[in-house]
C-alpha cells in the first residue's frame, strides 16, 4: 500500500474527523487458496493505509497545477464548516448553544494591535470560566487601537489558550467558543463565534493578552433567520446560496436557475422526462460548445433519503461553473467533454422526505394490487435485474414492500427511464458516476455478479485507489472501494451494472459520508465539507476519462 | 431455483448460500449477500455488544478503523470472525483505543457470540465522572423529558436532549446486537420519539421509539425500547421491533445485559 504523503501540519488545528490511525502492521496481500475450513486472512478491503501516523490536519498536497483549484481547509472539524467563499454575509449554519436559544457575537481579534488599558483589569485570570467583573461594554462594531507595547511573545501563550477555548470536536457543542478561523499561526487574525454568555469572559481574556479584536456580526441568530428569508425571496446570486443548508425541492430547482443566468456561456438546463408525480427531471449541462462531445454523467439524489447527495450535487455544480477558466483540469475537462449532472434524480421522493418520511428510499410509483408504494431506482436497472439465475443471489426484492423492490421490470420507473433514454440518445456518455450515501465507499461494477472483469479490476480498482487517497487528503475521511458486489453487498438492476453493460467504461458509484455515527440524518455543518473532500476524487475520475479516450 | 455459482474469491469466503424463494424482507436475506459484509459490519456488532454492556455514556464507541481479521469456520458451529479494530469516542470522534474481538456466527438464528477487550484513551475515573454528568442532567429536568425526532432532519440534536440521545444509542446497541446476524446489520437511524418515566428511586427510565436502519436489506425497522439506568449500574432494556414496511413481522426481546432469551423473530435467515 503506498503511504499518504507526509504534509505539513498546523500545530493548533483542531482535532479532525478520524483519529490519527495507528500504525499498522503491512496487511498479508496474497490469498492462500486454503479450503474454507482452514484459518485464513481475510483482506481487509484496500483503502491507503500510512505507513506513518497521520498528521491530525493533513493539509492537501494540491497535486493540481493551478494552486487555486483545492481549497485549502482553515479547519477541517466536521462540525466547523468551511465556507466556500470568504464572504462575510454568509450565512453561518447553526451549532448548538448552550442550554437556551441566544445571540452570539463573532469576533475578529487581531494580535498585531495593542489595547488600550482602561479596559484590561490585570487582576483577571487567564482562564474565562471565572467570573469576572465587568463594565458594561456597548455592542455596536467596536475597534480597539492603542499605544501599549505588544509583550514579547504575547502570541504563543494565547494561541494555546484560545486552544482551551475551543470546542470538544463534535456537534454537541458544550465549550466556550467556537472557532470559525482557528488559530493558526502569530499574526494571523482568528474568528470566533461566542455564545451570549461567554462574551464578557471572552471579551476580557482577549483584552487582558492584549488582543485587539472587532466584531463583525452581533447577532448571528438573527443573521441567520435574515439570510433564510433572504434566500426564500426570488433572485440570488448563485454564489450566495446557502450550501451548508439543507435545501426543499423548489429552492433546489430556482437554485439551478440562478446558477444558469449567472453562467450563461457553460451551464444549460434541460429536462429529460418527468417524474410519476409529474415533476420535471432537470438536468445541468455543462459545455464549452462544440458538438457530439464525449460526456460525463453525474448524477445525486437517487434514494431521496440520501440528502448529503443532493446537497453535494449543488455544491459541486457551483464549483464546477466556478472553477472553469480558473483550474487548469475544469477548464481542460470542459474544452473538450461535456458535464451532465442531475440533482434531484427523485423528486418525488425527495418531496417525501420533506412533507412525510425522511427516511424515505424509492420513487413515489404506486404498485399495482398493493398497498406499498414506490420502487427502488437502483434497482431496477436492466443488468441482472432481480437476480437472473444464472447470477449468484442478488439483493433486490420482488415484494414491493421492500426497500429494494426492483419494480414490475426494468426501467419501469420514469425516472430510471428518462437517464436510459438520454444515455442511449447521447450516444457518446464516457463516464457514470452515480453518488449515494452513507458508508464512505468508492465503488464500481458489478453487483450483479461476484467477480469484476478481468479487465474492471486493474482499470477501475487503479483509479479507485487514487480518488480515495486523494479524497482522504482533504480531511482524513477514509474510504475504503472495490466492486459493488465485493465491498457492500451483491445488488442486481444497479445504475453503474446497466452503465458499464452498455459501453460507459468507467461507471463509479459513491457513498458518501458518514460511516454509520448519523447515517442519513447528517449534519448540515457536514455538508460543505463532504462536498470538499470528494471534489478532488470527483476530478480524478473526470481528468482520468479526459485522458484515455475511446 | 438459482444455482450458486462459486468463484475464486467465494472459495476463500464462507460460502453464500442462496435462497431466493424464500424472500421475506428483501430478497437479499437469505442470499450471498450475506456473507459478503464488509468487515466494519462483523466488528461493529461487537462494538455494539460492548457498549450495551458497559452501560456508560461517557464510555460510547464508534467503530474507526478494522486493522485485521480473520475467519474460521467452525464446524457444527459457525463462522468465527477474529478482528483487530481502532474505536472513536462516539460523542467528539476522538481516538478511543483500539479493541481485539471475536464474533462467532452461530448457524442457527441467535444473536453472535461476542467475546471483546478494549483498551481505552480515556481515564474510567473521567468517563464515570462524564456518566454522572449526563446523570445529574437527566435527574434535574424539573418535568419529565419528552423529544421526537432526534437528530431532527437536518441532523441536529438539541443540547438538552443529548444526553436522552446517548442512552438510546447504549440502549438500542442491545437490540442490534441482538438481531445481527452474519447477514443483516444494524445502525441507529433516528430516535422517533422518547418519553421519560418518572421513578422513586435513583434510576431513570425511558421509553423509546428507536428507528434501525438495517443492512443489506435497506430496511428502517421501528423498536420500541424500555430501558433504565443509573451509572454503575447494568442498563436494562425490553425491546419489541415491528417492521415498518412488512407490519406483520414482529419481534421481541429479552432485558439487561444477558443473552438469554431467543428472539421470537419469524423469517429463516438462510
Amino acid at each position: 500500500m503506498d503511504p499518504i504523503p507526509s504534509h505539513g501540519s498546523h500545530p493548533s488545528i483542531p482535532s479532525h474527523p478520524n483519529p490519527n490511525p495507528i500504525p499498522i502492521h503491512p496487511i498479508p496481500s496474497p490469498i492462500p487458496s486454503h479450503p474454507i475450513t482452514s484459518i485464513h486472512p481475510i483482506p481487509i478491503p484496500p483503502h491507503p493505509i500510512p505507513s506513518h501516523p497521520i498528521p491530525s490536519h493533513p493539509i492537501p498536497p494540491n497535486p493540481n497545477p493551478n494552486p487555486q483549484s483545492h481549497p485549502i481547509p482553515s479547519h477541517p472539524n466536521p462540525s466547523h464548516p468551511i465556507p466556500s467563499h470568504p464572504n462575510p454575509s454568509h450565512p453561518i449554519p447553526s451549532i448548538p448553544l448552550p442550554s437556551h436559544p441566544i445571540p452570539s457575537h463573532p469576533i475578529h481579534p487581531i494580535p498585531s494591535h495593542p489595547i488600550p488599558d482602561p479596559i484590561i483589569h490585570p487582576h483577571i485570570p487567564s482562564h474565562p470560566s471565572h467570573p469576572i467583573p465587568w463594565h458594561p461594554i456597548p455592542f455596536d462594531p467596536i475597534q480597539f487601537h492603542g499605544s501599549h507595547p505588544i509583550p514579547s511573545h504575547p502570541i504563543f501563550l494565547p494561541i494555546l489558550e484560545l486552544d482551551h477555548l475551543k470546542p470538544q470536536k463534535s456537534d454537541f457543542n458544550l465549550g466556550l467558543v467556537d472557532f470559525w478561523r482557528h488559530p493558526a499561526s502569530p499574526g494571523h487574525p482568528v474568528d470566533l463565534r461566542v455564545p451570549f454568555p461567554h462574551l464578557q469572559a471572552v471579551k476580557g481574556f482577549l483584552e487582558f493578552h492584549r488582543f485587539s479584536y472587532r466584531i463583525m456580526i452581533e447577532d448571528v441568530q438573527v443573521r441567520e433567520k435574515e439570510s433564510m428569508r433572504k434566500s426564500r425571496r426570488a433572485k440570488r446570486s448563485s454564489r450566495t446560496f446557502d450550501f451548508s443548508s439543507y435545501h426543499t425541492l423548489d429552492e433546489i430547482y430556482s437554485w439551478m436557475d440562478t446558477l444558469v443566468e449567472d453562467h450563461p456561456s457553460l451551464v444549460t438546463k434541460i429536462q429529460i422526462g418527468q417524474s410519476y408525480e409529474n415533476r420535471p427531471l432537470y438536468v445541468l449541462k455543462f459545455s464549452t460548445g462544440g458538438s457530439a462531445r464525449p460526456a460525463i454523467w453525474l448524477d445525486t439524489g437517487i434514494h431521496s433519503r440520501e440528502w448529503i447527495t443532493q446537497a453535494t450535487g449543488v455544491w459541486t455544480a457551483n464549483k464546477i461553473a466556478e472553477e472553469y477558466g480558473r483550474d487548469a483540469s475544469v477548464t481542460a475537462i470542459l474544452d473538450s467533454m461535456d458535464i451532465f449532472l442531475e440533482i434531484v434524480t427523485n423528486p418525488d421522493g425527495f418531496a417525501f422526505t420533506h412533507s412525510s418520511n425522511r427516511l424515505w428510499r424509492k420513487t413515489r410509483s404506486i404498485n399495482a394490487g398493493s398497498r406499498c408504494v414506490g420502487v427502488d431506482p437502483n434497482r431496477n436497472w436492466d443488468a441482472g435485474f432481480g437476480g437472473e439465475s444464472w447470477a449468484v443471489c442478488a439483493s433486490s426484492s420482488s415484494n414491493p414492500c421492500s426497500e429494494t423492490y426492483h419494480g414490475p421490470h426494468p426501467h419501469s420507473e420514469r425516472e430510471v427511464k428518462a437517464i436510459v433514454d438520454f444515455i442511449r440518445g447521447h450516444g457518446g456518455v464516457k463516464s457514470v458516476i452515480s453518488i449515494h450515501s452513507y458508508s464512505q465507499m468508492l465503488l464500481f461494477p458489478y453487483g450483479y455478479r461476484m467477480t469484476p472483469p478481468l479487465s474492471v479490476v486493474s482499470l477501475q480498482n487503479e483509479l479507485a485507489k487514487k480518488a480515495v487517497s486523494d479524497l482522504a487528503a482533504v480531511f482524513g475521511t477514509k474510504y475504503t472501494y472495490g466492486s459493488i458486489a465485493n465491498t457492500i453487498y451483491m445488488a442486481g438492476g444497479t445504475t453503474i451494472d446497466w452503465a458499464y453493460d452498455n459501453g460507459v467504461k468507467y461507471s463509479f458509484s459513491l457513498e458518501l459520508r458518514d460511516s454509520g455515527r448519523y447515517g442519513f440524518l447528517l449534519p448540515s455543518s457536514q455538508i460543505v465539507p463532504t462536498a470538499t473532500e470528494t471534489w478532488p476524487a470527483l476530478l480524478d475520475i473526470m481528468v482520468h476519462v479526459l485522458e484515455h479516450p475511446y | 431455483v438459482a444455482r450458486c455459482r462459486g468463484s475464486r474469491l467465494a472459495a476463500r469466503f464462507p460460502r453464500p448460500r442462496c435462497a431466493p424463494g424464500r424472500q421475506r424482507r428483501g430478497a437479499g436475506r437469505g442470499a450471498g449477500a450475506g456473507a459478503r459484509q464488509p468487515l466494519g459490519r462483523r466488528a461493529r456488532v461487537a462494538l455494539q455488544l460492548r457498549n450495551f454492556q458497559a452501560a456508560s455514556l461517557g464510555g460510547l464507541r464508534a467503530l474507526g478503523q478494522v486493522r485485521k481479521a480473520t475467519v474460521k469456520d467452525i464446524p457444527e458451529s459457525g463462522h468465527k470472525y477474529y478482528l483487530q479494530f481502532s474505536t472513536e469516542d462516539y460523542r467528539t470522534g476522538e481516538n478511543a483505543g483500539s479493541c481485539l474481538a471475536t464474533v462467532l456466527y452461530p448457524k442457527k438464528r441467535s444473536p453472535p457470540v461476542v467475546s471483546i477487550q478494549c483498551s481505552h484513551t480515556k481515564d474510567q475515573k473521567e468517563i464515570q465522572e462524564e456518566d454522572n454528568r449526563l446523570y445529574q442532567r437527566i435527574r434535574h429536568q424539573t418535568k419529565p423529558i419528552t423529544g421526537n425526532n432526534i437528530p431532527d432532519s437536518y441532523g441536529n440534536i438539541e443540547p438538552a436532549l443529548e444526553p436522552v440521545w446517548a442512552l438510546a444509542v447504549a440502549g438500542s446497541s442491545s437490540i442490534m446486537w441482538e438481531k445481527s446476524t452474519e447477514t443483516l446489520s444494524y445502525f441507529l437511524a433516528q430516535v422517533k420519539s422518547v418519553k421519560q418515566w418518572i421513578r422513586k428511586d435513583d434510576f431513570v427510565e425511558f421509553d423509546y421509539t428507536v428507528l434501525l436502519h438495517e443492512m443489506p436489506t435497506q430496511e428502517i425497522i421501528s423498536c420500541h425500547m424500555r430501558l433504565t439506568w443509573l451509572p454503575g449500574h447494568p442498563l436494562k432494556v425490553k425491546h419489541f421491533c415491528a417492521s415498518e414496511s412488512h407490519g406483520m413481522e414482529e419481534a421481541s426481546g429479552a432485558e439487561s445485559g444477558s443473552a438469554a432469551g431467543p428472539s421470537a423473530e419469524k423469517g429463516a435467515n438462510f
